[in-house]
């Protein structure tokens, strides 16, 4: 490397270094997080060595009831144990009593435990539970992230469908993707005529219009949002206008409905749409279409031969910037949507910071990256050059 | 550098090489000198390396190998800075952020000159060329024209030791850019500064120089004052770069001192001076000609004949192209008085001219047209 | 046709500014419900804003980690861009494609898996833990601009001042700085715009000691909903529009120097 190179490093480390350390590795801590299996193993050390001598057919022997009594009884840190419910919990509902109810107890529990415990819950002599407990002594699992797809390993190893009442992932994704799909194809139908219109203008009328643009772009989705949460109100200013003009008699429900959550994100993302596309449609000198209209072309025929294609580069450039930004859109479905109007990152964020399942989130966060990093390499193939530098 | 008696020359090219990429030699074994108060133009088609050779003694670009000398002072190594050299650049590269004034008041601070002698001085430049009204305007508020004497006077204004200068009236319009040349000229002749210019233009070499060096590929092909160069190449891509030519093929067939017997094709006589290179007996040549000393009508010597394809007027005076057989085609330029006995298209008709005017080079070359 | 286009577009605009809007009137109202036309008007719900501690306290949060992310993206943002337009070094694709990270990957992503490590680290409920955060989604924003910036500087200008006499360091500051620095404050004042507007990771990071005024008001809005959020989102519109403005004005600049320099 020479004397420049040498410099050039030096003035991008600080940065990267943040970088690596602040997002690369927490990145790569939820990848990990989503096939991590550490509770078994830490609340239930003894059991899990024992267990791996175990065969799986029929009962574990004595050894192995013998040293989960101890497990139980040892003095534990009660964040740990909590764990390990919570983790058999969310593998098979019920768990959570049955622990807890050996834990409590273990103390007045006699040898032989092989006789004593099954005798305290008829759980501990048949041998699923101990399955359980044997598989999740492994320190990797596919749990999250096949339940994040709706499916289950099952005691034999094979995967299967979850329950139909647990399945909620899929159709999850998937109206998340014909969410973002539909509001990519308004931002587009509402977006061209915008991003032609404002080409056309000049002077002052071009200033005024591009505000009406980049205003809103500018304003932080939170406080637009904010807006139509405050419009959309049944006692709001949508519902007092149609009132009072006779339209309708009752305040209808407009808010926490799927059409609420189109109308929002529309409106927050169609400056992603007509930005680009403006762009693109100012650098078209009108010898183009003029050409085009010298050499017979009907006005249609103008617009689809010679326009149309021109432009787009840039519907392609907003369309990928939208539909990349909705896949991900947390915070105005939250506020003007339903429960069933949610999108993947309400699960994240549930998974986070309600419910404390951070293999879900883990699992679920990985999906959409996934699902995020295929939007990009697609369009990315198909549009050299994109600038991905838009805010979110 | 061997003789006892100092160089001479203010700046000295010795044995300069510049290679980029460590492979190609852009600019290969420079020797060069340039007077103290001499304005010399490097001329040569673009890639032939003058810029190169210029960011070299501007200290933008180190030499491969050889050596610059300043003075005397060897130079390849010193920074721009302290080199004192104004440049003018071909985009003018004015500060946009500065007015003129301040442009011009740039190079004063840098050098150091005592504050209260800083407006006088800018005053000054502005007066001289005739911009002391725009004083306060920034450079997108001037003409191109404007501009460029912004920039003249930029590299002028703290007494430089020389002036560089690359292609500076390339982005003029052509009036604008002869008006200029003339203004140069004079500010070269007023101050009596040492100028290395670079064009590739080969009129504004010959109104501006006192010597004009020719590049090609690299290489110094021919180093001389105007006139020399013009009458004088010394080989074929001079005579050809250097204004119009008439490319006869010929064979050499005897000599007579300094001239030479050739026959062309269609086996006619052709008489020519041989060019300094030399060239053996039965070699295949080329006749240059330029168009200025073809003459209509009869001869005893150099006399073609053919038909006339074309007249053209082209206001200051006439272009007959004639078409020989077997040779190809033949631009004569005549004075605008010949026009009413010129013969019209198709019209048969003899043309001439003196063997003084004929110079016969190696045919390898005629590739190149 | 065109007529029809041209009237369609005018509504699409319309639609853009018409919530942004419709919050003005709301947040001056007498009343306590958010309604149009409003019962009357009165300044009581910005007398909530500037008297309620919560509030004053969630804006000067804001400011404070605004203004640190802003100083702290800024100069490395910079710095990184400088290096990355100087030389190629080994590895530098790579380098270009962690910058550009925080910008492709879901803000709901970028919030939890920050949100897991930083707790790990102990810099959950704090405001450097807020900060780091902002520095890292706004940082590329700013690499990008001053890139931008630095790319469309005439390098012969810098060749031009050492031909005059200057030093390479007096280059720098007379020459280089002054032209790049439209693009160093519009990074600036995107990064601090990033930081102010940013509710998704203060979700995540912060406890209501660090709440900032998005975190507020995303408070606010699922308590109850009084008038008083009506005002914070003016105050936050026009704060936004201020930005807008100094950033406008920024690249207007920018390119009456770049119109300079090009003929
Ligand atoms: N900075 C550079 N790096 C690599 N090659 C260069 C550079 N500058 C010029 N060249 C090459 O060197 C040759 C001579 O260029 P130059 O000196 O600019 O010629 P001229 O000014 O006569 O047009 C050209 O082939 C050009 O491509
Ligand atoms: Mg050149």
């Amino acid at each position: 490397m020479d004397r420049n190179s040498r410099l050039a490093v030096l003035l991008v480390a600080p940065l990267l270094l943040l970088m690596i350390v602040g997002f690369v590795l927490p990145l790569g801590t939820t990848a990990f997080k989503a096939v991590d299996n550490p509770e078994v193993t830490a609340a239930l050390p003894r059991t899990t060595a024992a267990l791996g001598q175990w065969s799986g057919d029929g009962l574990p022997d004595e050894a192995v009831y013998a040293a989960f009594v101890e497990d139980l009884l040892s003095p534990q840190d009660n964040r740990v144990f909590g764990g390990l419910v919570r983790r058999l919990n969310f593998e098979q509902t019920g768990m959570r009593s049955i622990i807890s109810g050996a834990r409590r107890a273990a103390e007045g529990l006699q040898a032989p435990y092989s006789e004593s415990l099954p005798a305290l819950n008829a759980v501990w002599g048949e041998p699923e539970v101990w399955q359980l407990l044997q598989t999740h002594s492994n320190p990797y699992t596919a749990t999250y992230l096949l339940r994040a797809m709706d499916l289950r390993m099952a005691a034999d190893g094979s995967i299967i469908p979850v329950d139909p009442q647990q399945a909620i992932f899929r159709e999850l994704f998937l109206r998340t993707f014909i969410i973002s799909l539909w509001v990519t194809v308004f931002a587009v139908l509402l977006g061209y005529p915008t991003a032609w219109f404002l080409s056309t203008l000049r002077g002052r009328a071009e200033g005024l219009a591009l505000l009406c643009v980049l205003v809103p772009f500018w304003i932080s989705i939170l406080v637009r949002s904010t807006a139509w949460f405050i419009v959309l109100q049944r006692e709001g200013p949508i519902n007092a206008a149609l009132l009072a003009t006779g339209v309708i008699d009752t305040p209808q429900a407009i808010i926490f409905t799927r059409p609420a959550v189109y109308l929002a994100m529309v409106h927050v993302l169609l400056p992603f749409q007509i930005l680009p596309l403006l762009a693109v449609m100012k650098r078209i000198r009108p010898d183009y279409v003029r050409a085009a209209a010298s050499l017979g072309a009907r006005p249609w025929q103008q617009f689809l031969l010679v326009y149309l294609p021109m432009t787009m580069p840039g519907v392609a450039a907003g369309a990928v910037m939208v539909l990349m930004l909705s896949v991900g859109f947390y915070i105005t479905p939250v506020l003007v949507g339903g429960l069933r109007d949610q999108m993947v990152s309400y699960y994240i964020a549930y998974f986070t910071n309600t419910s404390i399942n951070l293999g879900m989130a883990a699992a679920l966060s990985l999906l959409l990256l996934i699902l995020t990093g295929l939007l990009v390499v697609a369009a990315a193939r198909v549009l050299p050059g994109l600038n991905l530098g838009a805010r979110v | 550098m061997t003789d006892a008696a100092p160089d001479p020359a203010l700046v000295r090219f010795d044995g300069v090489q510049k290679s980029y990429d460590g492979i190609l030699r852009v600019v290969k074994d420079l020797h060069l000198g340039i007077a103290e108060g001499e304005f010399l133009t490097l001329l040569g088609p673009s890639g032939s390396g003058k810029t190169t050779t210029l960011m070299m003694l501007a200290g933008f670009e180190t030499p491969t190998a050889g050596n610059i000398l300043f003075a005397r002072q060897r130079i390849n190594d010193m920074p721009t800075y302290r080199r004192n050299f104004g440049m003018v650049f071909q985009n003018y590269a004015l500060f946009p952020h500065m007015t003129v004034a301040e442009n011009l008041a740039f190079p004063l601070r840098m050098h150091r000159f005592a504050k209260s002698e800083i407006p006088g001085r800018v005053e000054r430049a502005l007066d001289m060329i005739r911009l002391g009204a725009v004083a306060d305007r920034r450079p997108a508020q001037l003409s191109g024209g404007q501009q460029q004497r912004v920039a003249l006077a930029r590299a002028l204004v703290f007494e430089p030791r020389m002036v560089l200068m690359d292609e500076p009236l390339g982005a003029l319009d052509k009036q604008l850019r002869e008006h200029m040349q003339l203004e140069i000229r004079e500010l070269h002749e007023r101050l009596g500064l040492t100028m290395l210019y670079v064009t590739h233009d080969q009129t504004e070499a010959m109104t501006m120089s006192d010597r004009i060096a020719i590049f090609d590929d690299g290489r110094i092909q021919q180093v001389g004052p105007p006139d020399r160069v013009y009458d004088h190449p010394e080989n074929a891509f001079v005579a050809r770069f250097m204004g119009e030519n008439n490319a006869l093929p010929a064979r050499v067939e005897a000599r007579d001192g300094a001239r030479l017997r050739l026959r062309c094709p269609a086996g006619s006589q052709l008489v020519a001076l041989c060019c300094p290179e030399g060239l053996p007996d039965g070699g295949d040549a080329q006749v240059l000609v330029r168009p200025e000393q073809v003459t209509l009508g009869e001869a005893t010597e150099n006399c073609l004949r053919g038909i006339v394809a074309d007249v053209i007027y082209q206001g200051d005076h006439l272009r007959v192209v004639v078409d020989v057989p077997a040779i190809g085609r033949l631009s004569a330029r005549l004075p605008k008085a010949a026009r009413p006995d010129c013969p019209s298209p198709g019209a048969e008709v003899a043309v001439h001219f003196a063997p003084e005017a004929a110079l016969a080079f190696p045919a390898e070359d005629a590739v190149e047209t | 046709m065109m007529m029809a286009i041209r009237i369609f577009a005018v509504l699409v605009l319309v639609f853009l500014v018409s919530p942004i809007v419709v919050i003005f009137p709301l947040s001056f109202s007498s009343g306590e419900i958010l309604t149009l036309p409003t019962p009357g008007w009165s300044l009581r719900w910005y007398e909530d804003f500037f008297t309620a501690g919560r509030w004053l306290e969630a804006t000067r949060n804001s400011f404070v980690v605004g203004g640190f992310t802003m100083v702290i993206a800024t100069t490395l943002g910079t710095l990184a861009a400088f290096g990355l337009n100087m030389a190629r070094f080994p590895g530098k694709k790579t380098v270009l494609v962690i910058l550009s990270l925080p910008m492709v990957v879901p803000v709901i992503v970028a919030a939890s898996s920050m949100y897991v490590a930083f707790s790990a680290w102990g810099l959950t409920n704090t405001f450097t833990g807020l900060v780091i955060a902002h520095v890292i989604v706004a940082a590329p924003y700013v690499v990008i601009t001053v890139l931008a910036a630095v790319q469309t500087l005439d390098m012969t200008l810098v060749r031009a001042a050492l031909s005059l006499g200057a030093t390479p360091v007096q280059a720098f500051r007379e020459v280089v700085l002054p032209l790049i620095l439209p693009g160093v404050i519009a990074g600036a004042v995107f990064a601090f715009a990033t930081s102010f507007d940013e509710l998704v990771i203060a979700i995540f990071l912060t406890g209501p000691g660090q709440f900032t005024l998005p975190r507020q008001m995303f408070a606010g809005l699922r308590e109850m909903l009084s008038p008083t959020i009506a005002a914070s989102a003016v105050i936050m519109v026009v704060l936004s529009v201020v930005l807008l403005l100094i950033s406008e004005a920024a690249r207007n600049y920018a390119t009456r120097l770049q119109g300079g320099a090009r003929q």
